[in-house]
């Protein structure tokens, strides 16, 4: 962790254009660098293939059922990945790393498990009629992606952002190249390419995981043992996860936006591309959102939490406390206003750019709309690390779970109240939770001496 | 001061809080899309993801849906789509605007008439399109569908079916330009009981509907309305109608009693008197115009000498008149005339 916020610390503090850029470029990296390449790689790699091989529906369904893997994976280790981070981290901060080992085999496990078990009954509808081998291929996959996504929240957690990185690279690489070495193989051996692709990248991460904590032990459940884990946090992680991807599920599944692609696995012409976009356009504020919060608001609340561990004097405590409140405010209004600049250049220059995409202005209406709701839910992201980093486990199970619940009823209800309507269940949804994190935070905030020397959530 | 020291900032104000939440919330209704979807699917003429269009249109029809939409559709899918495909879109519009699918229905079976290469299938879709018309009429009452039935059977000589729409939009709007039109339309028809209904009950306005007064009148033997109608068809025409038009107006002058003035107008078209009165005669027969007939038979036809033949077609049209007395009197004359008897 230190690692890096003195590294952006550095290069913040040059004052010059050039270092600003590049702290950027570095927050850009290590925050959003990962699911860029992934989703970047996948989609260069297909277009490369559809160039080499001629246009066909494989690099769709290639692509789609990739995301199908991701998104299942990330659903079912979801509980895991916050609840198993928080574990870890009161082990080291209870000097027992030796636990981290086992306990880390133990989550991979569990997640792996239950990925396969839930993957494996859901291919029974999704790969309907299709030989047990496409079933096999996509529950071991989701099993290895739960797996993967628990070791990327631990390592994440743990800041190991370069190495992420660069196994993140090192894998979606590989997997294009499998991509293209089966193009002209049965779908099931690209599906396999992408199986083994994805295990490697587990295997790097495992790998330091190894290095990093050995242990004599193999492999432990005390992550799961309620006196030193926190369910609250699985359900946050759940519902987290849930939410994000539950307006992608309703515009699949619904026949008005959604068509089946292969077998019983579903797109959406009129959502996916929009979506996949708005998610692009955020990257400026991620990069500031990143720089925000370990650069800045991390050394405002060390300093804020060590004036209370060394028994500051009220004055000092105050004066921590508001240079903290600042960061706060930064973090957030900084976020907002550099992603409120790239969406109005986005808005202004959206026609040329999906004139160069090729894409059809078409999508441009709903593409708008999601850009906004992207914006919020880069807001929502803040809120949601400065809850953490306070601790607020139950806030933050009661904001994802009401994002997850809003965003089902209201991307539902979008669908019944007609095209107009798209995008604005998960927008105002995001907007809700956004309005209400304010408050709660805002709140929580101004009794932070009161909530830090009294109360224990 | 002191005061001051120990107060903590409030991270976000409540009127920031507001104050964000009406920017998003109007964020979020200027981009409302209503009207852009449409402008965008009605401006991508070749659009490169005709599925996305497809999707969005039938999600579209579903709430709302303008008539240029709809016709976008229809030419989305008749480059696209099969016909059964095509059936299934009207079906869905049907079950909101039945009336609104037919006119749709005739659009689509219009555009592939019109691109149709062979006559076999011009035929077929022009049959389509007058059945599809013949619905309208029977089934609708908005005055724009009934127009546009009117129009288009105008346009693809589907007559009755003008009638009919003329007839049902009269009723419906009682604007007398409706009536003009039915008027004119069961002119053409040859229906004269709508005529008759319709009669004076509306101020002609157009050329034709002179000339169906004119034959309505001439029908009822009203000689001098025929003229005058006639008359006014003529000068709203310039003058530019057929000689049969013109002889007729000459007739209609002997009809009325204006026997110089007629026989004046159409000696240009005639080489010898006794073609020109027989053909008077024979028009005045034709309208029914028997005491003109009589009075032009006996004070200018007999006049003039003439062939056997001459003689033998008055006494055919004497007794076409159905007047035996006056045949008898007229055959009598004619023998006179021939020599054959002294009488």
């Amino acid at each position: 962790m230190a690692g890096i916020s003195i590294e952006l610390k550095k290069l913040i503090k040059d004052r010059s254009i050039s270092k600003l850029f590049l702290a950027l470029g570095y927050s850009t990296a290590l925050s959003s660098g990962n699911w860029i390449l992934a989703v970047g790689g996948i989609f260069v790699f297909s277009l490369l293939g559809a160039a080499i091989f001629g246009r066909d529906e494989r690099s769709i369904i290639y692509q789609v059922y990739i995301t199908y893997t991701v998104a299942l994976s990330l659903i079912i280790s979801g509980p895991l990945q916050l609840m198993f981070t928080r574990y870890v981290a009161d082990r080291i901060f209870e000097k027992e790393e030796e636990r981290i080992l086992p306990n880390f085999i133990g989550s991979v496990v569990l997640a792996a498990i239950s990925g396969f078990a839930v993957a494996l009954a859901l291919s029974f509808y999704l790969f309907k009629g299709l030989a047990y081998y496409y079933h096999l291929v996509f529950a071991f996959t989701v099993a290895t992606l739960s797996a993967v996504w628990v070791s990327n929240s631990l390592l994440a957690g743990l800041k190991k952002y370069w190495y992420i990185f660069v196994a993140f690279t090192l894998s979606y690489f590989l997997a294009g190249v499998l991509f293209l070495i089966t193009f002209k193989q049965p779908l099931v051996v690209s599906f396999f390419g992408f199986y083994i692709s994805q295990f490697i990248l587990f295997l790097l991460l495992l790998y330091r995981v190894l290095l990093d904590y050995p242990s004599y032990k193999v492999l432990e459940f005390d992550f799961l043992n309620p006196r030193r884990s926190y369910y609250s946090l699985a359900l946050t992680g759940f519902f987290y996860n849930l939410g994000v991807w539950v307006d992608k599920f309703a515009f699949w599944f619904s026949p008005m936006t959604g068509d089946p692609l292969f077998a019983n696995i579903r797109t959406s012409v009129v959502y996916d591309i929009p979506i996949i976009l708005s998610y692009m356009s955020i990257i400026p504020g991620l990069a500031v959102f990143f720089l925000k919060t370990e650069a800045e608001f991390a050394e405002r609340y060390d300093e804020y939490y060590d004036a209370v561990r060394n028994f500051g004097s009220l004055q000092q405590l105050y004066f921590f406390a508001n240079k903290m409140i600042l960061s706060v405010r930064d973090a957030f209004y900084d976020t907002l206003r550099i992603q409120l600049v790239a969406d109005v250049g986005i808005y202004f220059f959206e026609l040329p750019i999906f004139y160069l995409l090729k894409l059809p202005p078409l999508y441009i209406p709903l593409f708008n709309i999601l850009l906004v709701g992207a914006t919020l839910q880069l807001l929502f992201m803040v809120l949601f690390t400065l809850f953490s980093y306070y601790d607020r486990k139950k806030t933050l199970a009661i904001l994802t779970g009401l994002f997850a619940l809003l965003n089902a009823i209201l991307s539902a209800l979008s669908q019944y109240l007609g095209p107009y309507y798209y995008g604005y269940g998960y927008t105002v949804s995001l907007l809700i939770v956004v309005i209400l994190g304010m408050i709660i935070l805002s709140r929580f905030l101004n009794e932070i001496h009161y909530r830090t020397f009294m109360i224990k959530e | 001061m002191k005061k001051r020291r120990y107060r903590l900032i409030t991270a976000f104000k409540y009127w920031e809080i507001a104050l964000l939440t009406a920017s998003f919330v109007g964020i979020l209704y200027l981009l409302f899309p209503e009207g852009k979807i449409e402008y965008w699917i009605v401006k991508a003429e070749k659009s490169n993801n005709i599925d996305l269009t497809k999707k969005y249109i039938e999600a579209l029809l579903r709430v709302k849906a303008p008539t240029q939409l709809k016709l976008k559709i229809l030419e989305i899918y008749a480059a696209v789509g099969t016909d059964k495909e095509i059936k299934r879109i009207i079906d869905q519009i049907r079950k909101k605007n039945p009336v609104e699918a037919l006119k749709l229905e005739f659009l689509y079976y219009e555009g592939k008439y019109k691109r149709a290469k062979y006559e076999a299938d011009r035929e077929l879709l022009k049959r389509k399109m007058e059945l599809v018309l013949k619905e309208i009429v029977t089934v609708s009452n908005n005055p724009y569908l009934l127009e546009f039935a009117f129009k288009k059977a105008i346009l693809y000589g589907f007559p009755k079916i003008a009638l009919a729409a003329a007839q049902k939009l009269a009723l419906i709007t009682g604007r007398e330009n409706w009536m003009e039109e039915l008027f004119d339309i069961a002119y053409i028809n040859g229906r004269y009981d709508i005529m008759e209904m319709y009669a004076y009950k509306f101020k002609p306005t157009k050329p034709l509907t002179y000339l169906a007064y004119y034959t309505l009148e001439l029908r009822k033997r009203n000689f001098k309305a025929a003229l005058y109608y006639l008359n006014r068809y003529i000068a709203l025409k310039g003058g530019k109608v057929g000689v049969e038009l013109k002889q007729d107006l000459a007739v209609l002058l002997i009809a009325t009693g204006k026997i110089n003035e007629g026989l004046n107008l159409l000696r240009r078209y005639f080489k010898n008197r006794q073609k020109l009165y027989l053909f008077v005669m024979k028009r005045l027969l034709d309208f029914g115009a028997y005491t003109a007939l009589k009075r032009f038979i006996e004070g200018y036809a007999l006049k003039v000498s003439g062939n056997s033949e001459y003689y033998s077609e008055i006494l055919k049209i004497a007794l076409a008149t159905g007047d035996t007395e006056f045949a008898h009197r007229v055959a009598l004359q004619i023998a006179k005339r021939l020599r054959l008897i002294n009488r």
